[in-house]
């Protein structure tokens, strides 16, 4: 979308929109990369020799 | 009488299975550590030599799977062992495990180890494998009590989230470590759910510490596991066998979840960078639609009023060409307008500039 407003298809008649959409697709970037978590699982598994 | 009770009397073979038992029981496991002499190995199955100190010299048998890497006479070792009568060879040591001690014989049998497996090409660049770009699936290998296992998770659950990580615990330093570790790798590469890359931390030690991960078997083990690998053992300084083997290296487990995964902060930073360098490309637009409107009203003003002065001038000329025709102008140059009935007796009416005659016509002639 950056890539959009520096190319020769920019147009006044859509930026704004284009603007609103790319704010809110950084939002929701930004909320779903902070509420990823990982799952750590510890195996039940014996590494000991038999 | 009496030192006919007291003489045991045994067969050869009984007299061998008597030492082995009374071995066995005051000691079950020793360690004995000296100087190897006479290193020996047979067949690329049987290893034979002497542990010697000042005084005394006791010789060692065991098989290559035991040594789990190349000695060289002059190296002190400590031999984990049950000393054993055999009935052919006479008293020997039998080798459970074999460790360099000793910053000296660490680094030479670190050395000899390495030489034998560049060798053979395990470390050769052509067989590495780049890691996944975002693994959904991490299988981990440490200790969970160590720090660098801790330094790991807390960066990786730090930088980047929505993964399953499964932990295999085992010992990462210790004369078990290695088979443990060896264990965990088999596991992983059997899972039927394997991880899409194994990682094996530790933090940082001693040489006799890390001497876990310069093992034979284990350097083999990552090598031919069909699952990318990533070291991240000791500190920076530190390098083993481990390191070297593996398809990525990692100075320390902290930097190991930096290489296994993006930092989300700098995504978010980046993605806000990407909105904010918007402003000024659409600002950019706006100043040279602007200026393109400036010019485009310039451009009419000026052909406008061109257009104005052009008329102005037109109808100016109008107007005093117009002025040329008016009566009154004429009559202001003494001429006079007449009207009426132009016959002989009819009264006609002059015009001048100030004043208006009634006349009657006498004669009328052809000019």
């Amino acid at each position: 979308m950056a890539a959009w407003f520096e190319s020769d298809e920019f147009s006044l008649t859509h930026a704004s929109e284009k603007f609103e959409a790319a704010s809110k697709l950084a939002k929701e970037i930004e909320h779903d990369l902070s509420e990823m978590e990982n799952k750590v699982t510890v195996l039940k598994q014996s590494f000991e020799e038999a | 009488m009496e030192n006919e009770k007291a003489e045991i009397r045994l067969s050869v073979s009984d007299f061998v299975g008597l030492v082995n038992q009374t071995f066995d029981f005051a000691m079950p496991s020793i360690v004995i550590v000296g100087e190897v002499s006479g290193y020996n190995v047979r067949q690329e199955k049987w290893v034979r030599f002497k542990l010697k100190d000042e005084r005394c010299s006791v010789d060692f048998f065991g098989s290559t799977y035991q040594v789990r890497q190349p000695l060289e006479d002059g190296m002190i070792v400590a031999v984990s062992g049950r000393p054993r009568l055999s009935d052919k060879y006479g008293f020997s040591v039998s080798i459970q495990s074999v460790r360099p001690v000793g910053e000296g014989s660490i680094k030479r049998g670190f050395e000899l180890l390495k030489r034998k497996l560049e060798a053979e090409g395990l470390f050769d660049i052509e067989r590495k494998r780049p890691l996944p770009e975002l693994p959904g699936r991490i299988g981990v290998i440490s200790s969970t009590q160590a720090a660098g296992y801790a330094d790991f998770i807390k960066i990786l659950n730090g930088r980047w989230g929505g993964m399953q990580v499964e932990v295999a615990h085992t010992l990462v330093q210790g004369v078990n470590a290695p088979g443990q570790i060896v264990r965990a790798l088999e596991y992983f590469n059997q899972s039927g759910e394997p991880p899409e890359v194994i990682v094996l931390v530790r933090g940082g030690g001693d040489p006799d510490d890390l001497a876990a991960f310069n093992d034979e078997a284990l350097v083999r083990s990552i090598a031919s596991s069909r699952i990318p690998t990533l070291v991240g053992v000791g500190h920076e300084i530190d390098v083993t066998l481990a390191d070297m083997v593996a398809d990525v290296r990692a100075a320390t487990p902290t930097n190991a979840a930096q290489l296994l995964v993006p930092d989300r902060r700098e995504l978010i930073e980046r993605s806000r960078t990407y909105v904010r360098s918007m402003i000024p490309a659409y600002q950019g637009h706006l100043n040279d639609d602007r200026r393109e409107v400036k010019d485009l009203v310039d451009t009419a003003e000026f052909v406008i009023s061109e257009r104005m002065r052009v008329l102005t001038d037109e109808v100016a000329s109008t107007i005093k060409l117009l002025r040329q025709y008016d009566p009154s102008v004429v009559l202001a140059r003494g001429y006079a307008l007449v009207r009426g009935d132009i016959d002989i007796g009819g009264v006609i009416e002059v015009e001048r500039a100030k004043d208006i005659i009634q006349a009657e016509v006498r004669s009328v002639s052809k000019k």
